[in-house]
């Protein structure tokens, strides 16, 4: 009976018509949107690891606090980026503002619409995460050539948790859930993921983080900073990719049966 | 024969277990201007959007320029229609120019091309001097303005105004009645739902009375009124206490009348005789003669329903 509704099929030309739009509406404000999210990557980076550092020295794996914490916080600043439009931007979009309801009475479906505001999430990923790349450069914690290596990182990042956040708002009806998604999801994943401390060697908590994207995208901002590149990369780099595959695949399936009934 | 834009066989719109749209049929040529008309709930938008192609059919067939809607995408058929929506879903945060250009983008058009095109549309609807104001400063038949003005943007072959003209004043309303017989001539096909019996009697060629999900009533207004009613209603401002007997009077108590509160309206084909014994049974009571409309018609076929469901 459904039938018709519940097949996928995208048109790259007009998810990027979507994608337009959010660009075109955050360049209006993007000063105001990218300095708080700036900042407070920048406080951590400070107050931990200059503050923290000093009492903990060299011991972090044989290097300084601040070099240590430097590449985890350029891929947190990305999740955070896109974390931020699928999930309360997009509930708005749908719920509230119905911004989908005339954008599919064009040629444009309504799963070209949300990939094209997964590639917007992670377009602000990107921009979060690489600005950050470019402060730690700043700071001497990278060299410029560290900065193009993170990209690839910070762009399946960026993908995977704007999939994660996509899934999470299609399957709720209310705005308020969200501050689960971010005090028992993000929040935890955050410290546990290996930015600020291994997690491997913790009891069940390192056997935990194993299976939180987080740690995958950490643990390869790592590998490249620190110039350790192995075999390994490319088991995390999947991880990210088909994990976000995957994910924007179920969710937009499940957003277009919403709008489809 | 003439060409169809609409084939709908059996058309039918299921919200789980409720019907909003109850196996309907119709067809619709092209160049002309079909109206639904019928009361809050009938199905009207429920149909509408069926054709737009932003909902799947429960059940039945549809095609849109000889194209099944049941097709995996409908990108081909959504790239030649323009949709007024009976909401207003436009971005409140930017301007007019804006909204109407990112609209253009979603049909592939490019800003360079649809700028000369964006300032007619602006001017058409009056709304040139809000040009650059963000939408959320529009009054509300402003807002409806621009929302037919961005259904244009991609010089739609066929319109769907979902209650184009609700909240206009009665210039604004006449200037889209104009625009509506301007596209008309111009072979565009236009499908409208209204609430304005007059709007319909203008401008439709045909007419769908919906209720309940069903179509009761098809047909041509000038037909539709012809079948169903006497050509002369005669408004009677009568308290009710007096009304069966004056029903009883003339013989309509078997046949319609309106009965609306302060109003009761009977109609008949010889309204000299009844107004001559009218003035003379009751004198001192306002009384008004005038032809049948589409209104009348309304009444009679979806009014008698609100009085057995109240
Ligand atoms: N998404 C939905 N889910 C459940 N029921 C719905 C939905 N949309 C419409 N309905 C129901 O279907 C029926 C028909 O609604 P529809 O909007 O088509 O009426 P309409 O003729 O356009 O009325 P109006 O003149 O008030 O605009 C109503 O009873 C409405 O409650
Ligand atoms: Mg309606």
């Amino acid at each position: 009976m459904k039938s018709q509704g519940q097949a996928l099929s995208f048109s790259l030309p007009c998810a990027m018509r979507v994608w337009y739009r959010s660009v075109y509406i955050y360049k209006r404000t993007w000063l105001i949107n990218l300095l708080p999210n700036f900042f407070e990557p920048v406080i951590y980076l400070i107050g931990m690891g200059i503050g923290l550092g000093a009492y903990i020295g060299q011991q972090m794996q044989g290097m300084d606090y601040l070099h240590f914490i430097a590449p985890g916080l350029v891929v947190a600043n990305a999740m955070n980026g896109s974390t931020f439009e699928t999930t309360y931007n997009l509930f708005v979009k749908i719920h509230f503002d119905k911004k989908y309801d005339s954008i599919i009475a064009t040629p444009v479906n309504i799963e070209d619409a949300m990939l094209g505001e997964l590639l917007w999430a992670t377009t602000r990923g990107m921009i979060y995460g690489g600005v950050f790349a470019f402060v730690i450069y700043c700071f001497g914690l990278i060299s410029f050539t560290q900065i193009f290596l993170l990209l690839p990182i910070v762009l399946l990042t960026s993908f995977l948790f704007g999939a994660i956040g996509l899934i999470f708002t299609a399957y709720i009806q209310l705005i308020d859930l969200y501050s689960f998604y971010y005090t028992l999801f993000l929040t935890p994943m955050y410290f546990f993921s290996g930015i600020f401390f291994p997690v491997e060697n913790i009891a069940w908590v390192g056997q935990i983080a194993h299976f939180t994207p987080l740690f995958h995208a950490v643990k390869l901002s790592k590998l490249v900073v620190f110039g350790q590149m192995d075999i390994h990369i490319l088991f995390h780099l999947a991880y990210l990719l088909l994990g976000g595959l995957v994910l924007s695949y179920f969710g937009i399936r499940r957003i277009k049966a919403h709008y489809m009934r | 024969m003439q060409e169809m834009a609409i084939r709908a066989q059996g058309l039918t719109k299921c919200f789980a277990d409720f019907v909003a749209v109850n196996d309907i049929s119709f067809e619709i040529p092209r160049g002309t201007c079909f109206g639904f008309l019928g009361p809050n709930g009938a199905g009207k938008t429920s149909t509408m959007r069926m054709i737009g192609c932003v909902s799947p059919l429960s059940k039945g067939t549809l095609e849109v320029f000889s194209e099944s809607t049941a097709q995996k995408n409908m990108r081909s058929i959504k790239q030649r229609l323009g949709v007024v929506p009976q909401e207003d879903y436009l971005d409140h945060h930017i301007t007019c120019y804006e909204n109407l250009e990112l609209y253009g983008r979603y049909f592939g058009l490019k800003p360079v091309d649809i700028r000369l095109e964006i300032k007619r549309l602006l001017d058409f609807v009056h709304l040139e001097a809000k040009t650059h104001t963000q939408v959320r400063f529009l009054s509300g038949g402003m807002k409806r303005r621009l929302l037919i003005a961005r259904a244009l943007i991609n010089n739609p072959e066929m319109i769907l105004l979902d209650e184009p003209t609700t909240g206009l004043d009665p210039q604004a309303r006449h200037l889209i009645w104009d625009k509506m017989r301007e596209l008309k001539d111009k072979d565009h096909t236009l499908i409208l739902t209204t609430h304005y019996m007059e709007e319909a009697e203008q401008l439709c060629d045909m007419l769908a009375f919906m209720d309940d999900g069903n179509i009761i009533a098809m047909g041509r207004p000038k037909d539709l009124i012809r079948e169903h009613l006497e050509t002369n209603a005669i408004e009677i401002f009568i308290e009710s206490s007096q009304r069966p007997k004056l029903l009883e009077t003339f013989n309509t108590s078997t046949q319609f009348h309106a009965d609306l509160g302060q109003r009761l309206i009977i109609y008949t084909r010889d309204s000299g005789t009844m107004l001559t014994q009218l003035h003379h049974d009751y004198s001192g009571i306002e009384i008004r003669s005038r032809l049948t409309n589409l209104e009348d018609v309304f009444l009679k076929l979806t009014g008698h329903q609100l009085r057995e469901n109240a």
